[in-house]
């Protein structure tokens, strides 16, 4: 049987702990898993690409079977090229739930071999969102629950004054 | 028998739902974070089925089958040949 790859795809501009947390989850469920971030040129990001890919490689190091991979345009191409089958995505609230649909049907218009799995993160992690994060290190607020120590240095360089 | 007794027995670590629609959402959810309550190990893992199977449910395949509808785009051959003796149509 050829290995149970999953890729959790996202911008994580930063990870989170609530990123940390699927990820964790999908580790039980899978041989292997990726982590894609996506390199969007149209969308102005708070890290570079590359600045997630360090961040995230850092925090995968102690997670055997996880590795961080960048991506530009489709994800079903991305995919095909890392022989994955399995799209994780996180719902954290009703919110997520319209746009979240319409992406699982769409890629699976595109690619139907490909199936989107919807896992839950912990309950006190659900309020947690990469741009709620940065909102709150922009006004110099306390993020240290909610993101790694590493991350919480990092947007702290950014944000410095 | 609890859904989380059941699975503790027989070996499995991961419950499967479907997602079909923004209503099922607020319950699923609720049931998901209550049974890792009551087993911290045990994963619920959702599927979104094929687009045109959305609107689908049980109670309101019964509710058609019930006053004479046409199910068999929406059921098995067999299930709606139960549907049709329990309805007695």
């Amino acid at each position: 049987m050829s290995a149970r790859v999953a890729v959790y795809a996202g911008s994580f501009d930063p990870i989170h702990n609530g990123h940390l947390d699927i990820i964790d989850r999908c580790r039980p469920l899978f041989d292997k898993v990726i982590v894609a971030v996506l390199h969007n040129e149209a969308k102005s990001a708070l890290f570079s690409s590359e600045e997630r890919v360090a961040m995230i490689g850092e925090l995968l190091a102690d997670r055997p079977g996880c590795r961080v991979v960048s991506f530009s345009g489709l994800l079903v191409d991305f995919m095909a090229r890392m022989r994955a089958r399995t799209v994780i995505r996180g719902l954290r609230a009703v919110s997520d739930f319209e746009y979240e649909f319409q992406m699982a049907l769409m890629n699976r218009n595109l690619a139907p071999k490909i199936e989107t799995v919807f896992l839950v993160p912990a309950f006190d992690l659900t309020f947690v969102s990469s741009s709620l994060v940065r909102e709150v290190a922009r006004y110099g607020g306390e993020v240290g629950e909610l993101v790694h120590p590493a991350v919480a240095a990092a947007l702290r360089r950014h944000y410095a004054p | 028998m609890s859904l989380t007794r059941l699975l503790r027995r027989a070996g499995a670590s991961v419950i499967v739902r479907g997602l079909r629609a923004v209503s099922d959402f607020e319950y699923e959810f609720q049931m998901a974070l209550m049974n890792r309550t009551l087993a911290p190990r045990l994963e619920t893992v959702f599927l979104v089925p094929a687009f045109d199977l959305t609107y689908l449910s049980s109670s309101l395949g019964r509710e058609v089958a019930r006053f004479g509808g046409d199910v068999s785009q929406l059921v098995q051959p067999a299930v709606q040949q139960a549907l049709r003796r329990k309805f007695g149509r």
